[in-house]
C-alpha cells in the first residue's frame, strides 16, 4: 500500500512537471497582445440605456499575422449590471453581449469592421484605426428589462473579448494562450 | 461499488467492446473535423476532452490489471508467470506493426498537407491578385486624371455656385458620388449620392483629407457600405487665395459589375489559400493529434485484450492448479468450471474432474466404512462398559490392547497404566494388577491357542478376593493366534454372599437345634440338685452345688449366644420411620460417654444430613454394635478413641448418606479382612464375633452397603452408606 501509494504520488509529481512544460512549449516567443477597458459609462435613453466606454486593443504578432492571413477575428462586448449580495454571488440584472468581426481584405488591403448584431461595417486602411474604432465604443444601445429594478446598489461590467471558439479549429485555445485575449472585468457603479 | 465497477470493467469485452467502438467513432469525428476549416467545432474539444478521458480510464484498467498481475506474479498465483509471459508477447506483437504503421502515417501526413502548398500554385495565386490590383490601377488612374480635372475646373468656383458647378462637372464623368470639402473641413457640396447606403455622402478618412490638402491625391479601391467596391479618388482644389486652405473633392466611381465580381472570387480564393498557409502548422498538429490518440487507442486496445486474452487463456491452467492444491490437501469436492469445451484443456479439465469424483467417492465409502467400524467399536465398547465382568484384550505380545471399566475397577487404575504395554511385569509394587499379572503370567506364556480358566485370590487393602478368570485365544484372518481375550469376575461378593447365606442357615439350625434341650438341661440340673442335695452331705453338697451351677451357667451362655444366632438369622419386618441421624449417633455415642472404657469419642457430623427412613431400633443397634466393636478393638491402647463421622457422599449417582467409624486399635488382619463380616471371624479375646456380621445384615436390609478397611495412618475404618430415596432430600440442594 505504501509503495503504490509512492507510485501515485511519482504520478501527480510527473503531472504537476509536465502541465507547466507543455505551457511554455505552447508560449510564442514575442509579444504579447492585450486589451484594456479604460473608462465606462451608462446613460439612461428612452426604453434603455446608452453604453459608451474606451478600451484599447493590442493584437499580438501572432494574432496580427492570422488576420493579414485572413483569419477573420470575432470580438465580443459583454456588459452586466450587477447587484451584489451579501454571501452569495452577485445577482446579473441585465446581460448583453455585442459582438463585431474584423478582416482583412488583401485585394483592397483594408480591414472591415462589422457589427454582427446591426450587420453595421466601416472599412479601414489600417489595423491601428479599425481597432481604436472598435475600441471606442459610443453610444452602444442596452435594452432595459420590462422586470428591471434598479434599488439598491448597482454595479456595471464591461470586458472586451475574442471570442476563441469563433477561430478556425486548430487555432482555437486549448492549451496554448496565444489566441487568448480577453481584458479584465472593468466594473462601475450605477448609482 | 467501485471495485465491483471496475471489476466488471476489467473482466467484461462487451463493455470494453462498446467503450472502444464508441472511441473509434468519436476519433473519426475528431479527424474529420480537424481537417475542415469552415467546421467551427463547437463539440470538437468536448469531443477530444471525451476521448482523452475515455483513453485515461482505459489506462488506468490496464494500469490496476498490470498492478494487479504483477501482485500475483509476486505472490506466484498459479499461472501468473505464463500470463506475464503471454502478456509481454501479445503487446509486443501488437506494438510492433502499430507503431511502424503510425511512423509511415506521420510521413505520409506530412508530405499529404505538405502537398496542399504548392509554391506554384501560391505565386499564381500572388499574380492573380496582383493582375487584379493592376487591372484596377489602369482603371484608377484613368479617374484620378479625370477626377484632377474635374478639380482644376472647380478652382475658384464660389461655394454658392459650386453644387450646380459640381453637378455639371459630375455628369461629364463616371462618377457615381462626388463631395468637396471645404477649406473648414465641411462638406461644400455633394452629388449623385450612392443610392443604398446614407442619406450622408460618403466622407474619405480624416487623413486622406489632410493629405489631399497638401497637393496629394489618394486612388484606392475602396469597399463601401456592404463591400462593394468603389474607386475612391481624393484629390485637392487648389486655392487661388495662398492664404487659404485648399479645398478636397472626393469621386467615388463604381466598378463594373463583373471586374468586381471576378475581383472578390480572387480575393476570396486568395484569403482562403492564405488562411490555409497559415493554419497549415496547427492543421498538421491536430492531425497528427488525431492519429496520435488512434495509435493509442489502438496500443491500449492491444495491452488490455492482451490481459483479457492470457487470462482467459490462462484461467483453465489456474483453475487446475488450484484445484490440484486442494485435492493435495484433501479437499476433494472441488469441481472446475469447463470454460471451453472442445479444445485440450476443456478435455483436462473434464479428466481432472472426473478424477476428483472418484476421489471423492472413494473418500466417502471409506469414512463410511470407518464410521461403521467406528459405530461398532463404541457399540462394542458400550457393551463392554456396561457388563459387570472385566474384559481384556491382548494382543500377541501379550500387551494390554483394551479393557473395560469393569476390568478397571475390579484390578485397580494401575491397568490403565498398562494399555500397550505387557500385561505380566515385574512390578514391585503390590497392587492387585501386579497380582493378577504374576498369577496369569503362565496361562499367557503358554497360550496355545485353547481357552483356559482359572480361580486367582488376590490381596489389597480391603482384604482378600476371589477373581475368576477366563482366557479365549483370538485369531487372524488367517487363523494365526493374534491375542487374546481374558474375561476376569469378582466372586468376592458372591462367595461372601454366599457364606453369610450358609452362616445364616448355622445360625437358624443351631438355634433351633440347640434351643430345645436348653430348658430340660437347665431343668434337670435344677431338679438335680433339688433331688441330691438334701441327700448328701460334706464335700459332696459343694461338688453337687459347683456342678449343677456351671451346668446352669453354661446353660445361659449358650441360651445367650443362641439368642445371638437367633437374631442373626432373623428376618424381621422393618419399620421405617424418618429418623435424624445425627441425633441418633450423638444419643447412643452419650451412652458410652464416661463408661469404663474411659474412651474419648469426636463426633464430625454433616449439618447438611437429611432425614432418612430407618428402623430406630436396628439402627440403634448397628451403631451400638459400630461403637463396641471400635471401643473393644482398643483395649489394649492406652487412650482410645473413637472417631464418628457423617456425611453426604455421591455414589455412582446416586446421594448416600456416610457414616464412618475410626478407631486407633491395630486394624483388621489383613487375611481376614474380606471376612470380618462373616460370624466368628474376630481378632477380640471377647465377643461372640457376630457385631460386625449384624451390622452387615442391619445395612443390607437397609439397601446400604459397608466398607472395612484399615487406615493408612493405623486403627481400622468401617464406613456405612445409605443411599437415601431420591436425591431431593438432601437439605439444602433443593434450595
Amino acid at each position: 500500500m505504501i509503495r503504490m501509494h509512492a507510485k501515485f504520488k511519482l504520478v501527480v509529481l510527473l503531472t504537476l512537471l509536465l502541465c507547466p512544460a507543455v505551457q511554455l512549449i505552447a508560449q510564442p516567443i514575442g509579444d504579447h497582445g492585450q486589451i484594456a477597458v479604460s473608462s465606462a459609462q451608462l446613460r439612461d435613453s428612452a426604453g434603455g440605456w446608452l453604453l459608451s466606454a474606451d478600451a484599447e486593443i493590442e493584437l499580438s504578432r501572432e494574432i496580427r499575422q492570422g488576420l493579414d492571413n485572413g483569419v477573420p477575428l470575432q470580438f465580443i462586448v459583454d456588459f452586466r449590471i450587477k447587484k451584489p449580495r451579501t454571501w452569495w454571488l452577485d445577482k446579473v440584472l441585465v446581460e448583453t453581449e455585442h459582438r463585431f468581426s474584423l478582416i482583412y481584405y488583401e485585394l483592397t488591403r483594408h480591414y472591415r469592421l462589422q457589427s454582427v448584431n446591426t450587420q453595421q461595417s466601416r472599412n479601414y486602411r489600417s489595423l491601428l484605426a479599425a481597432l481604436d474604432d472598435l475600441g471606442s465604443i459610443q453610444g452602444m444601445t442596452i435594452e432595459r428589462p420590462t422586470n428591471f429594478n434598479d434599488s439598491g446598489d448597482l454595479f456595471g461590467h464591461i470586458s472586451v473579448r475574442l471570442d476563441g471558439k469563433a477561430l478556425p479549429l486548430p487555432l482555437q485555445p486549448l492549451l496554448s494562450s496565444t489566441w487568448r485575449l480577453a481584458s479584465e472585468d472593468f466594473t462601475w457603479s450605477l448609482n | 461499488m467501485v471495485t465491483k465497477l471496475s471489476n466488471r470493467a476489467l473482466t467484461s469485452p462487451v463493455l470494453m467492446g462498446v467503450l472502444f467502438v464508441v472511441l473509434i467513432a468519436s476519433l473519426y469525428a475528431l479527424s474529420t473535423m480537424a481537417l475542415r476549416l469552415d467546421q467551427f467545432g463547437r463539440y470538437y474539444y468536448w469531443l477530444l476532452l471525451g476521448n482523452v478521458a475515455a483513453l485515461s480510464f482505459i489506462a488506468v484498467l490496464i494500469f490496476i490489471n498490470g498492478w494487479r498481475l504483477m501482485r500475483e506474479f509476486r505472490e506466484r498465483v498459479a499461472g501468473s508467470r505464463l500470463t506475464v509471459k503471454l502478456v509481454i508477447l501479445s503487446v509486443l506483437l501488437a506494438l510492433m506493426p502499430v507503431t511502424l504503421v503510425y511512423s509511415f502515417s506521420i510521413r505520409f501526413l506530412r508530405a499529404n498537407i505538405n502537398s496542399y502548398f504548392d509554391l506554384e500554385i501560391e505565386q499564381a495565386l500572388d499574380d492573380a491578385i496582383e493582375l487584379s490590383r493592376e487591372s484596377l490601377g489602369l482603371q484608377m488612374r484613368t479617374l484620378q486624371r479625370d477626377t484632377m480635372n474635374v478639380a482644376q475646373q472647380l478652382v475658384g468656383v464660389k461655394e454658392s455656385v459650386s453644387v450646380i458647378v459640381l453637378n455639371t462637372l459630375t455628369a461629364e464623368t463616371e462618377s457615381s458620388e462626388m463631395t468637396l470639402i471645404g477649406p473648414d473641413n465641411r462638406i461644400v457640396a455633394s452629388t449623385g449620392l450612392l443610392e443604398n447606403i446614407a442619406v450622408q455622402p460618403n466622407r474619405p478618412d480624416d487623413d486622406l483629407i489632410a493629405r489631399a490638402r497638401q497637393g496629394l491625391p489618394y486612388v484606392g479601391v475602396d469597399p463601401i457600405g456592404d463591400g462593394e467596391l468603389y474607386i475612391r479618388v481624393v484629390a485637392p482644389v487648389f486655392s487661388e487665395d495662398a492664404t487659404r486652405e485648399n479645398s478636397v473633392l472626393q469621386a467615388l466611381y463604381p466598378i463594373a459589375k463583373r471586374s468586381a465580381d471576378l475581383a472578390e472570387s480572387v480575393q476570396s480564393s486568395y484569403q482562403q489559400y492564405r488562411q490555409l498557409v497559415f493554419l497549415r502548422r496547427p492543421l498538421m498538429l491536430s492531425s497528427m493529434l488525431s492519429l496520435s490518440l488512434a495509435l493509442l487507442l489502438s496500443v491500449m486496445m492491444a495491452v488490455w485484450f492482451a490481459f483479457y486474452a492470457a487470462r482467459r487463456m490462462m484461467m483453465p491452467v489456474h483453475d487446475l492448479v488450484q484445484g490440484t492444491r486442494a485435492v493435495a490437501e484433501g479437499d476433494y469436492s472441488r469441481r472446475i468450471y469447463k470454460r471451453s469445451k472442445n479444445d485440450e484443456l476443456g478435455f483436462l479439465v473434464q479428466s481432472f474432474n472426473y478424477m476428483t469424483l472418484q476421489l471423492e467417492q472413494s473418500r466417502d465409502s471409506a469414512e463410511q466404512s470407518q464410521q461403521q467400524v467406528e459405530r461398532q467399536r463404541s457399540y462394542l465398547q458400550a457393551v463392554l462398559g456396561q457388563i459387570s465382568s472385566g474384559v481384556i484384550t491382548l494382543d500377541a505380545d501379550n500387551s494390554v490392547r483394551t479393557s473395560n471399566q469393569a476390568a478397571i475397577d475390579i484390578l485397580g487404575p494401575e491397568l490403565e497404566a498398562l494399555q500397550g504395554s505387557p500385561l505380566k511385569q515385574d512390578l514391585q509394587d503390590n497392587s492387585i494388577t501386579a497380582q493378577f499379572g504374576d498369577q496369569v503370567g503362565e496361562f499367557l506364556s503358554s497360550n496355545d491357542g485353547t481357552d483356559w480358566s482359572a480361580e486367582l485370590e488376590v490381596v489389597d487393602r480391603t482384604g482378600r478376593r476371589f477373581l475368576f478368570c477366563r482366557g479365549a485365544s483370538l485369531h487372524d484372518i488367517a487363523g494365526e493366534p493374534s491375542g487374546m481375550v481374558v474375561v476376569i469376575d469378582d466372586m468376592t461378593t458372591i462367595i461372601s454372599a454366599q457364606r453369610d447365606a450358609a452362616w445364616s442357615e448355622v445360625a437358624r439350625r443351631l438355634a433351633h437345634e440347640i434351643k430345645n434341650p436348653l430348658t430340660p438341661i437347665q431343668l434337670s440340673a435344677e431338679r438335680l440338685r433339688h433331688k441330691l442335695i438334701h441327700k448328701l452331705n460334706g464335700d459332696d453338697v459343694d461338688v453337687l452345688s459347683r456342678l449343677t451351677q456351671t451346668i446352669e451357667n453354661q446353660v445361659v451362655v449358650m441360651s445367650s449366644m443362641v439368642d445371638a444366632f437367633a437374631e442373626y438369622a432373623s428376618a424381621p419386618k422393618l419399620s421405617l420411620t424418618q429418623a435424624d441421624i445425627n441425633q441418633l449417633l450423638q444419643d447412643v455415642a452419650e451412652l458410652y460417654r464416661d463408661g469404663e472404657e474411659d474412651a474419648k469419642f469426636t463426633l464430625e457430623l454433616d449439618t447438611q444430613l437429611a432425614p432418612i427412613a430407618v428402623d430406630l431400633p436396628r439402627m440403634r443397634q448397628l451403631m451400638h454394635n459400630l461403637i463396641k466393636n471400635a471401643l473393644e478393638a482398643q483395649q489394649a491402647v492406652p487412650e482410645p478413641q473413637v472417631k464418628i463421622l457423617t456425611r453426604n457422599v455421591l455414589t455412582n449417582s446416586q446421594r448416600t448418606l456416610e457414616i464412618v467409624t475410626m478407631d486407633d486399635g491395630p486394624g483388621f488382619q489383613l487375611e481376614s479382612l474380606s471376612r470380618v463380616f462373616e460370624p466368628y471371624v474376630t481378632s477380640k479375646p471377647r465377643g461372640t464375633g457376630l457385631g460386625l456380621a449384624i451390622v452387615k445384615k442391619i445395612v443390607e436390609e437397609h439397601d446400604g452397603t459397608i466398607k472395612a478397611e484399615n487406615r493408612p495412618d493405623g486403627g481400622a475404618m468401617v464406613t456405612v452408606q445409605l443411599p437415601y430415596p431420591n436425591a431431593l432430600q438432601i437439605r439444602g440442594d433443593a434450595a
